[in-house]
This record gives structure tokens, C-alpha cells and sequence, in this order.
């Protein structure tokens, strides 16, 4: 298992190399001088220069980018050109937010994908199956984002039932513990729904069309005619082996997971890495962007590993070598 | 089938309708001054109401649905174009040359996407012709993949070497025979493709880098229904309902050619004696 | 023990309706070896599963099934599901298809031990080891906790008849066991499936394609063409005297030495 670890890792590195050349050569291409930018104008020109061979910007690209990835791999991502700070500090205070929010929508994702998935294929082409289809092609086409406005708009405007933006009330600094989860749950409700419903529909097709592959299978009718009662197969047999192509999507996935969820937390304005990385393409606040594009491709190649490691775990054919005698 | 058929029909008729809607000379942009920050809600002489600067949102409507069609077409084909050449050339020529192309493209796929576009959107100034090349040059990835799949598994048939032994220079092979057979997941790829390069588009609109107002989309006509949700929900219902059926038919569309393309996906319980 | 009679089977598909059986009628007695001897899309394989309740909802079973004297086709789920396996069992041609991959042969077959008999999973795991033992898996304490991908087709179709025996069923379905097998493995499994027949007491419907091998091993034959039962008897009255012109046809292929 380790062995298949570390060979996965190796194969990966090379990729996030790639991905902080890509992110280097990005924010190089983007007009504007980001020394000044960061300059008080009165600073003088000397000065200014004298920064700037400091901080290496006069020599060549390449020696530029080293300096850069070296500054990186010792935690300094460069300074935010809005608030100053340090650009790793400014992100990962944001992170608690952010897999909080992604988290508890992948577990809630999950829980009810499974069971979805398998009674759409279980019961195929019945009404049930059909209905739950039309459902989940409708929160495939939806934009996320306008999804979450709608939503906004029945449950905060018309229902009054939910805020529609933050984390949790400024009024609850103080208050026990139980009453501020409470209020965050609050928050939560509403981009952790709009999150849940794109996700439950892109996952429970998937889900039961590998449900229905697997059914046909001829271990299941070998189950079934040893006697077993059809709960037993679906719930052990089937359930086993369709965790394989689901978690091989979750990886492929990520990358646009991700990528949604700030868009999501930018519409609630919900505090995380995805609202910050959203306003500093606005404000163009490059070094944020630098270390958001760098940190999300960090976790979606984790989040790649991680769902390899799930993979193999749950396959035997992967670590265990296939043997005759 | 009715979901196929009816696609079909939705689309065809956005298709005609914003064709012909450049011939009229209906104007987007014209303004009804008395409506001006009184947003008119549906009715007969506006079917689908005017939004905050007393536009007829209808016509607002239709235009959008030509930019997204549009949009739609260019991307993907972009993409389409970009994916086969890679795709098959990837498989054709295979060894060290497919390694490489093939880790490059599982780093490509590992970028946040949508985050990406959106910092370049933000570098490059926006415009109709720059999203489209941007979608399109970010959606090629599995285009690739899948047709040099096909390549590989048709490179191991028989009459891909029976071919050859006649004599044919290489080029040929693959431009003449290998090709044909690629379309088939290919076009059930472009059209989820078109789905996803609609949605796409959509989001750039509405935070501002895509589309740029005056000229209408449905994503920037969401943005400009922002401040107006409380008083005239029906700015940010009809855009959305919009980009939702449209992408719905492409996705039911693809889903359905796939069915009929892949006898396979069809049922796996009919077993043979 | 097993009476068939006038068994049809048809298919619903989508366009068309297919017809897989059009009508059989068999006997098969206590301790004896029937064969059933067809080429595919004969039926063969369809009816072996009727009698268990295993075909997909698309299928339309008629006809009847005496099973010890009781009707077993029209019967209810919780009837079906305590004959399968205890009372008939059915062993697959592909073996490795018919073992669970993300499993170990240990959990399968202690699951289908504990299902079918009250004992501890302990007891249940000394029982497996035993059988694996009995059916030659080689190293049985060591292998029953490796993956049937870690075992030949020829062990795996072994470990299929273990799991088999472990429910002690009085009527044996083998459908085509032997034809993913190469020749010399082919030998071995019909020799210790003949051992244990004797042993266990079974009763057994040998499907097959081959016509030799069921002429040498079976008791009764039936042989069947598209649906239809063509010919019907003992082995040697039909290799002296073949009715139909499809069995002359399966015998003319028989390979001959010298």
C-alpha cells in the first residue's frame, strides 16, 4: 500500500510543478507593475528601483521564477496589494470557512447519493427511477450560482426564513458554543443546499447507472443463488464495488467542485478561501490569486491522492498482486 | 423520447429565432424612459416585463440567446478541434509522445478551471471572441482523452494493418479511416460540451468578465437583476429559466444520442441463454 | 425429484418478444446425472435458471416445476430465496465472474456457511478451510483469505464448488463449468465434481455444450435446438441411434482418436 502511495506521489509532484509554472507565467502576463502598485507614490524612482532588484524583478523570467517557487516552499506567497498581509496568512485563515462549508456537503452528498443511486437502479425505468432522473438533469443545467440566488430569493425574501449572506451573527460573540454552531448552522443552510443539489444531481447518475452495470454482473446472480436475501446483496455486494467508480469521479471532480464552491461562497458571502480568491479577481489583487491558484491545485491533488488511497483500499486488485499456482 | 424530441424542437426554434431576430431591427439596448428604475413585471405589451433601465426583456432575452448559442458553437468547436488533432496524434504516434501529452493533460485537468478563466478574464480584457477561445482552449482535456481512446482501441483492429500492408502512406491512414470512427463519442461530447460552455459563459457574465453590458446575456441580465430581487423577481427568473432549458435540451439531447449510439448503456440485465 | 413440464420462456425486450424456450418436459431422479447438450441461444442455460427463479424481471416463465413434489415455479421470494442454495445450487461458467473481486474468498464463504447453518463465524471458517481442502486448494489456511483474482480459473471454479458443497444441496445445476477451463483442468474438476457427487448425494443437471463429455458422464440426456427439446434418452441408445439430424450432427463432431 505504501509502495502504491508513494509511486502516486511521484507521479503527481511533477504536476504541481507544472501547475506553479502555470500560475508564475499567469501573473507575469498580467499588465500593471505590481511594484508600484504595492508603492506609497511618493517613494522616490531610486527607491523604487532599489526595491525592485531586491525583490529580483530585474532579472530574467527564469531566475525570477525560482526565486519565486524558493519564497513559496518557505511559506512567503508575496503580500496582499489590498490589505497588506501576508498573502498564506490572508488565505489560510480563510481555509476553516471554506472546508467547513465543502466538507459537510460532500459527507451530506454522499449520504444521500448512495442511497439515490441505488434505488433509481434498482427500480429501473419505474417512476420512481424517472422522476429522480428529470430531477437530477434539472440541477445538472441550472447554473449553481443562479440556483443559489433563487434559493435566496424563496427561502431569505419571500419565506423570510433564512439570511441570506455570513458566517454567523455579530451578536453571538460571547454565547455558548452550542448557540453559535447553532447560528452558523444558520448561515449554512442555504449555499450548503444550493452546493448539495448540484452535487446530489451530478453524483446520482453516475450512481445508478454503475449500480445497474454492477447488477448485471454474474457475482450478484451467484449471490442471489446461493440464497441471500436481495437487502444483503445491495447493501454488501453491490454497495462494495460501486464505491470504486464514484470515488474515481469524486477525484476527477474536484477540480470543478472546487472551483463551484467559490463561486457559491461569493454569492452568500460566505468567509472563506473562495470569496477572497472571487473579490481578488476583482480587485486584482495578484498575489492572493497566485496563492489561491497554487493552494487549490495543492488540494485537488491531495484531494486526488486521498481518493487514490480510497481506491485502493476498497479494490484488493490494486495492491495485491493477482497469483496462480 | 418525448424529451429527446422536445429538445430538439426547443432548440431548433431558439436556433431560428435568434437568426432571424439580426434581420429585424429590433434594438436590445432601447430604452422605455418611462420605466427607467421601475421595472415593469410581465404583460401583454412586454411578455416577459422591462427591467431597471426600461428594457424589454424579451427582446433582451433573444439577443442573449444568440450569444450563448453562439458561444456555445465556437467553444466547443474549439475545443472539438483542439482535442482531436492532440487526441490523435496522442494515440496515433503513441511511446514517449503520448506520456507526455498525457501527464500534461492530467495537470491541465487538475486546475480549478472556472478560476482560471476568471483571472484570465481579469488580465485580458473581456470580449465575445476572447471568452470563446478561453472556454474552448480549457475544455479540450477530455475531448482528447476520449478520442484517443478510440484511436488506440481502432490502431489494434485489423483493417487499420490490412491498411497499411496495402502500401498507403500514413497520413492517409489516419485522416481517411481512423477519423469516422472517433465522431461517435465526439458528438455526444460536444454537446454536453455546449451545455457546459453555456453555463460557463453565463457565470463570466454575470461577475462582469464576460458579455459587457449593453449587449445583453443572459448572465449579465442575472447580474442586473441583483438589486432588484425583492421588487422584480422576474429578472432574475426568466434569464435562469432560460439558460436552464437550454442547457437541459443539450444535456437530454446528448444524452440521448448516447443511448442510441452505445447499444451497450441500454440494459445490462437481458442475459443471453 | 425433479418432474419439468411444457417449461416456456420468453423475453420482453423492447422492440420484440423472444421466445428462449418453447416448451421442454424432463425427469430427473434421485442420486442421477441429467445433461442437457445445446449450442448457444439453444435455451440451455435459460431453462437451468428458471428452475432456480433467477431470471430478470423481463422474463415470462410458463409451465411447471415439481421439485420434490411441490410447484416450485410460481413460488413466493421467501420460498425461493430458502431453496436457492440449500435445496438447489447452481455453479457458473466463469468462475472468476462469479466471486466477488473486493472480497476474500474467507468472507464469501464464511457468509454463505453462516447464512445457511447456525454456527459461529469461527466454526464457519475451520468448516471453509476443510472444504477448500477437500476440493484440493492447496495451502487452505494460508489462501482462503487472498482475492479471486490471486486464483486461477480452474481454483476459482474449485472454490465455487466448496462454497457449493458447504450448503449441502440435493440437486446440483452446473452450468457449463468446465468451459473456460483448458483441457487438462477440464479432466480434473468433472473428476472430483463425479467424486463428490457420490459422496454428497446429489442429484445433478449437467449443462454443456459438449456432447462427449455429457455421452461419458450423465445417466439421462436432453438434447436442445432453439428452444425445443430435438432428442431425449439414455447416452448410449442415443450415440448408437441418434433421431434427429441436429444431434447426428453434434456426434459427426465428437473428436475421434484413430
Amino acid at each position: 500500500m505504501i509502495r502504491y502511495i508513494s509511486k502516486r506521489l511521484l507521479a503527481l509532484l511533477p504536476m504541481l510543478f507544472g501547475i506553479t509554472i502555470l500560475a508564475f507565467f499567469i501573473m507575469k502576463a498580467a499588465p500593471g507593475d505590481p511594484v508600484g502598485m504595492f508603492m506609497d507614490p511618493s517613494v522616490s524612482l531610486q527607491d523604487m528601483e532599489r526595491i525592485r532588484s531586491n525583490l529580483g524583478f530585474d532579472k530574467p523570467i527564469i531566475t525570477q521564477y525560482f526565486i519565486w517557487l524558493k519564497n513559496c516552499l518557505a511559506g512567503n506567497f508575496g503580500y496582499s496589494l489590498v490589505t497588506g498581509k501576508p498573502a498564506l496568512e490572508a488565505i489560510i485563515e480563510r481555509l476553516p470557512a471554506t472546508l467547513l462549508l465543502s466538507l459537510s456537503s460532500l459527507v451530506l452528498i454522499l449520504l444521500i447519493t448512495f442511497p439515490l443511486g441505488i434505488l433509481c437502479g434498482y427500480k429501473k425505468d419505474s417512476v420512481v427511477d424517472d422522476g429522480i432522473t428529470v430531477f437530477s438533469f434539472l440541477g445538472l443545467s441550472m447554473p449553481s450560482f443562479w440556483l443559489g440566488l433563487m434559493l435566496i430569493l424563496l427561502f431569505s425574501f419571500q419565506l423570510d426564513l433564512f439570511p441570506t449572506s455570513g458566517f454567523m451573527d455579530p451578536l453571538m460573540y460571547g454565547e455558548s458554543f452550542f448557540r453559535q454552531a447553532g447560528n452558523v448552522a444558520y448561515h449554512m443552510f442555504l449555499p450548503l443546499l444550493t452546493i448539495m443539489i448540484g452535487g446530489i444531481a451530478g453524483l446520482t447518475r453516475y450512481n445508478r447507472f454503475g449500480i445497474i452495470k454492477i447488477l448485471g454482473q454474474d457475482y450478484i446472480t451467484a449471490a442471489r443463488a446461493r440464497g441471500l436475501s436481495e437487502w444483503r446483496i445491495l447493501f454488501k455486494h453491490a454497495f462494495k464495488n460501486i464505491l470504486l467508480p464514484i470515488i474515481t469521479l469524486l477525484g476527477l471532480d474536484l477540480p470543478g467542485l472546487i472551483s463551484g464552491s467559490y463561486i457559491i461562497e461569493y454569492i452568500f458571502s460566505w468567509p472563506g478561501m473562495g470569496q477572497l480568491a472571487i473579490q481578488s479577481v476583482f480587485q486584482r489583487d495578484y498575489p492572493i490569486l497566485m496563492t489561491a491558484i497554487v493552494l487549490s491545485s495543492v488540494l485537488i491533488i491531495l484531494g486526488t491522492l486521498i481518493s487514490d488511497m480510497c481506491y485502493a483500499l476498497v479494490d484488493p486488485r490494486i495492491t495485491k498482486k493477482g497469483g496462480n499456482s | 423520447m418525448i424529451k429527446v424530441w422536445g429538445s430538439l424542437i426547443f432548440l431548433a426554434g431558439l436556433l431560428v429565432i435568434s437568426i432571424l431576430v439580426s434581420f429585424t431591427c429590433l434594438d436590445p439596448t432601447s430604452m422605455d424612459t418611462a420605466f427607467i428604475g421601475k421595472p415593469q413585471p410581465p404583460s401583454l405589451n412586454h411578455i416577459f416585463g422591462t427591467d431597471e433601465l426600461g428594457r424589454d426583456i424579451f427582446i433582451r432575452a433573444i439577443f442573449g440567446a444568440r450569444i450563448s448559442l453562439m458561444v456555445g458553437f465556437v467553444s466547443v468547436g474549439i475545443a472539438l478541434v483542439i482535442g482531436m488533432i492532440i487526441g490523435v496524434l496522442s494515440g496515433f504516434v503513441g511511446g514517449v509522445v503520448d506520456e507526455v501529452i498525457m501527464r500534461c493533460i492530467d495537470m491541465l485537468m487538475a486546475l480549478p478551471t472556472l478560476f482560471l478563466i476568471l483571472i484570465i478574464q481579469v488580465i485580458l480584457e473581456p470580449s465575445i471572441i476572447n471568452i470563446m477561445v478561453v472556454i474552448g482552449a480549457t475544455s479540450w482535456m477530455g475531448i482528447a482523452r476520449l478520442v484517443r481512446a478510440e484511436v488506440l482501441s481502432i490502431k489494434e483492429r485489423i483493417f487499420v494493418t490490412a491498411v497499411r500492408a496495402r502500401g498507403l502512406k500514413e497520413n492517409l491512414i489516419l485522416f481517411k479511416h481512423i477519423f469516422p470512427h472517433t465522431l461517435n463519442p465526439i458528438i455526444v461530447a460536444a454537446m454536453l460540451g455546449m451545455g457546459g460552455a453555456i453555463l460557463t459563459e453565463s457565470v463570466l457574465s454575470f461577475l462582469g468578465l464576460g458579455v459587457q453590458p449593453p449587449n445583453p446575456s443572459w448572465g449579465n441580465m442575472l447580474e442586473s437583476s441583483l438589486g432588484y430581487m425583492r421588487d422584480a423577481p422576474w429578472m432574475a427568473l426568466i434569464p435562469g429559466i432560460l439558460i436552464t432549458c437550454t442547457v437541459l435540451s443539450l444535456n437530454f439531447l446528448g444524452d440521448g444520442l448516447w443511448l442510441l449510439l452505445d447499444p451497450k448503456a441500454k440494459d445490462a440485465n437481458v442475459k443471453r441463454t | 425429484m425433479l418432474s419439468v413440464r411444457d417449461l416456456k420462456i420468453t423475453f420482453d425486450g423492447e422492440h420484440s418478444t423472444v421466445e428462449a424456450v418453447k416448451g421442454i418436459s424432463y425427469d430427473l431422479e434421485k442420486g442421477k446425472t441429467l445433461g442437457i447438450v445445446g449450442e448457444s441461444g439453444s435455451g440451455k442455460t435459460v431453462s437451468g435458471m428458471a428452475l432456480m427463479g433467477l431470471l430478470p424481471p423481463t422474463a415470462q416463465v410458463k409451465g411447471q416445476v415439481l421439485f420434490n413434489n411441490e410447484n416450485i415455479l410460481g413460488a413466493d421470494k421467501k420460498r425461493l430465496q430458502r431453496l436457492r442454495g440449500a435445496e438447489i445450487a447452481l455453479i457458473f461458467q466463469n468462475p472468476l465472474a462469479a466471486l466477488n473481486p473486493v472480497f476474500s474468498i474467507a468472507n464469501q464463504m464464511i457468509e454463505t456457511i453462516c447464512w445457511h447453518h447456525n454456527v459461529t463465524k469461527k466454526e464457519a471458517r475451520e468448516q471453509a478451510v476443510a472444504l477448500l481442502d477437500r476440493v484440493k486448494i492447496t495451502d487452505p489456511h494460508r489462501r482462503i483469505d487472498d482475492y479471486p483474482h490471486q486464483f486461477s480459473l480452474g481454483m476459482c471454479q474449485r472454490i465455487m464448488i466448496a462454497m457449493t458443497l458447504s450448503m449441502k444441496p440435493a440437486l446440483l445445476i452446473a452450468d457449463e463449468p468446465t468451459a473456460s477451463l483448458d483441457v487438462t483442468t477440464q479432466k480434473e474438476i468433472l473428476e472430483l465434481m463425479d467424486e463428490l457427487k457420490e459422496e454428497y448425494q446429489m442429484s445433478m443437471i449437467f449443462i454443456s455444450h459438449d456432447l462427449g463429455v455429457v455421452l461419458e458422464r450423465c445417466d439421462d440426456v436432453v438434447v436442445m435446438y432453439l428452444g425445443s427439446i430435438v432428442e431425449q434418452g439414455k447416452p448410449h441408445d442415443i450415440f448408437k441411434n441418434p433421431q434427429d439430424s441436429y444431434t447426428k450432427k453434434l456426434i459427426d463432431a465428437i473428436p475421434k482418436i484413430g
